[in-house]
């Protein structure tokens, strides 16, 4: 067989796996909407890790980690510093989130936001703009397995096809087995991932210079410059490294999909247990920062340099282990695109189309209506008009990270109002987008999104200390009790 | 109750290692095993992270409480 043929039958053979493993794990659950959004709130610590490592090392940030290595050099490394940050806080912020949601019966960001503040204009605000910068990931999600596929069957498997793939086993097994199968999938997501990148960690290394030794010293004496900031890039210094950090640590625990896992815990030990152990999947991130910096030296004028840690590994390995890669990149691009997916449905089926909705059956058929939806909006724009969005996706993270104030101080302080939530949010959305749209993102080399934070806390804090009545503080603090379970 | 969980400020170590640190790392020497020390650096912050939330943890009389919220 060729080594198209041979990639292409395990690529297929693990997808129908996938499909199998996802719809399996609905077997003997309720079939309503806390089951199918937030996993019935009852992952173990187990579980809960696979799907958050599942959600968050994506075939993207390893494509991306590769491709800015190659790129840039050190200021890859922001994502350690981010990812360690928002595991921290995770520890503290996380339990909080769940004790309100389980206390309420809540499933998403904009419920929790629209039930805090008793306002439904929050709720559907806080829906509306999460999926405007949400629907870009998932279709950068989408572009990136097509990425990962078509170079790891040897162009066995076209993009577009390798698209429509991803969209249609994501959605199969998301529309029916919610957050749940997410998690089982993660199972075979994480091992491959762990696996491949291990293997690749130790070899490639290790054929081209002889070990990571040979490696520091060749890049040393040829591109110094890529292991300090701001590395080969122009302005990535140590000012931005560090508002980056803030941001989007503060970003990842208030992330939608990370959020809905926190709401999948069993218990408020199990997320804290989870903050232990999830940062040592890091050290894995390694391996693709250090081989995109390394692939300057084997595969110099790369035209896309995404493609650094596969052009290495094809170089490599036989065509068997170059397809698992490729189902490992697939598996990684699919588990979030399906939370993703998952997130944006539940908050339109609560929070905007099921708001005078009661029954919970209908609002579970409306989510999985858009959770549909959405998955078909990402494939049009990835196979017809794949730049649009994806140049919205640059401040999607400093976008959803305005979430933050309004969820930590609405959990921590009861005199945050309504009219200040909104006011907060809406002036830091606003912040962000006309630094980035006016070109100023970073600003004095500080990230945008830092500015917005700032804007959005003065106002929220402002506004609700001109607002607030007695009654609103009372019936806040009855419904924050009790605040850390 | 939240004065009783001091050890949770140990959950800005990653914070004080990848934000404070950042001027005193910068730097391509001193060499360790051959690794540049910002990279270095970098490794050593990944791997206080877990073990810093793991201390906060131990001594977060809410974490090792019974319960633990869990209302079964």
């Amino acid at each position: 067989m060729s080594n198209a043929a041979v990639a292409s039958t395990i690529f297929i053979i693990f997808m129908i796996l996938t499909v199998g493993f996802g719809l399996l794990s609905v077997r003997g659950r309720q079939p309503n909407l806390s089951e199918w959004s937030v996993g019935g709130r009852n992952f173990g610590s187990v579980l809960l890790w696979v799907l958050l490592a599942g959600e968050i090392y994506t075939a993207f940030s390893y494509l991306g980690a590769a491709g800015w290595g190659y790129d840039y050099g050190a200021p890859i490394y922001y994502e350690f510093a981010y990812l360690a940050g928002g595991y921290a806080l995770g520890y503290f912020f996380g339990p909080l989130f769940w004790g309100y949601a389980k206390k309420h019966g809540l499933v998403s960001v904009s419920d929790m936001g629209a039930h805090r503040f008793q306002s439904k204009t929050l709720g559907v605000l806080m829906a509306l703009i999460t999926t405007i910068f949400l629907i870009p990931y998932v279709q950068l999600e989408i572009t990136g397995m097509g990425l990962v596929v078509n170079q790891m069957t040897y162009g066995g498997i076209d993009l577009n096809w390798a698209y429509v793939i991803s969209f249609v086993v994501a959605e199969s097994f998301i529309l029916i087995s919610g957050l749940r199968g997410s998690a089982w999938v993660s199972i075979l997501k994480d091992s491959t991932v762990i696996l491949t990148v291990i293997v690749i960690g130790i070899y490639v290394p290790y054929h081209f210079f002889g070990g990571y030794g040979g490696l520091f010293e060749r890049l040393l004496h040829t591109h110094p410059q890529v292991f300090t900031l701001p590395g080969n890039s122009p302005n990535l210094d140590s000012w931005w490294f560090a508002s980056t950090t803030i941001v989007n640590s503060l970003g990842y625990i208030v992330f939608p999909n990370v959020f809905a896992a926190y709401l999948g815990a069993q218990a408020a030990r199990t997320i804290r247990t989870n903050s232990i152990f999830l940062p040592f999947y890091q050290i894995l991130l390694f391996v693709p920062m250090l081989l995109g910096m390394a692939a300057l030296l084997v595969v110099p004028h790369l035209k896309d340099s995404d493609l650094a840690l596969l052009a290495l590994s094809i170089k490599a390995f036989p065509a068997w282990f170059v397809g698992l890669i490729g189902v490992a990149g697939a598996l990684s691009a699919i588990v979030p695109m399906a939370v993703f997916m998952l997130v944006i449905g539940t908050m339109w089926g609560r929070s905007i189309l099921g708001i005078s909705v009661e029954s919970e059956t209908t609002q579970k058929r409306l989510s999985q209506l858009v959770t549909f939806l959405v998955g078909v909006i990402a494939l049009i724009f990835s196979i017809a008009l794949p730049s649009t969005l994806v140049r919205l996706s640059v401040i999607s993270y400093e976008g959803i990270t305005q979430l933050a104030p309004v969820l930590i101080l609405g959990l921590l302080w009861r005199g945050m109002t309504a009219k200040g939530a909104i006011g907060g949010f809406i002036a830091g959305i606003i912040v962000v987008v006309i630094l980035f749209v006016t070109g100023h993102d970073p600003l004095f080399g500080i990230n945008g999104g830092l500015y917005g934070l700032v804007v959005n806390t003065v106002v929220g804090v402002a506004v609700s200390r001109a607002t607030a009545t007695s009654r609103d503080l009372e019936e806040a603090g009855r419904r924050m009790v009790p605040q850390q379970p | 109750m939240q004065g009783r969980r001091r050890s949770l400020w140990l959950l800005l170590v990653p914070f004080v290692i990848f934000i404070v640190g950042l001027p005193f790392a910068n730097h391509i020497h001193p060499l360790i095993f051959g690794v540049p020390f910002f990279t270095f650096w970098m490794l050593v912050g990944v791997v206080c992270t877990p073990l810093a939330i793991w201390l906060a943890a131990l001594f977060d009389p809410l974490y090792g409480r019974r319960n633990n919220g869990r209302e079964r």
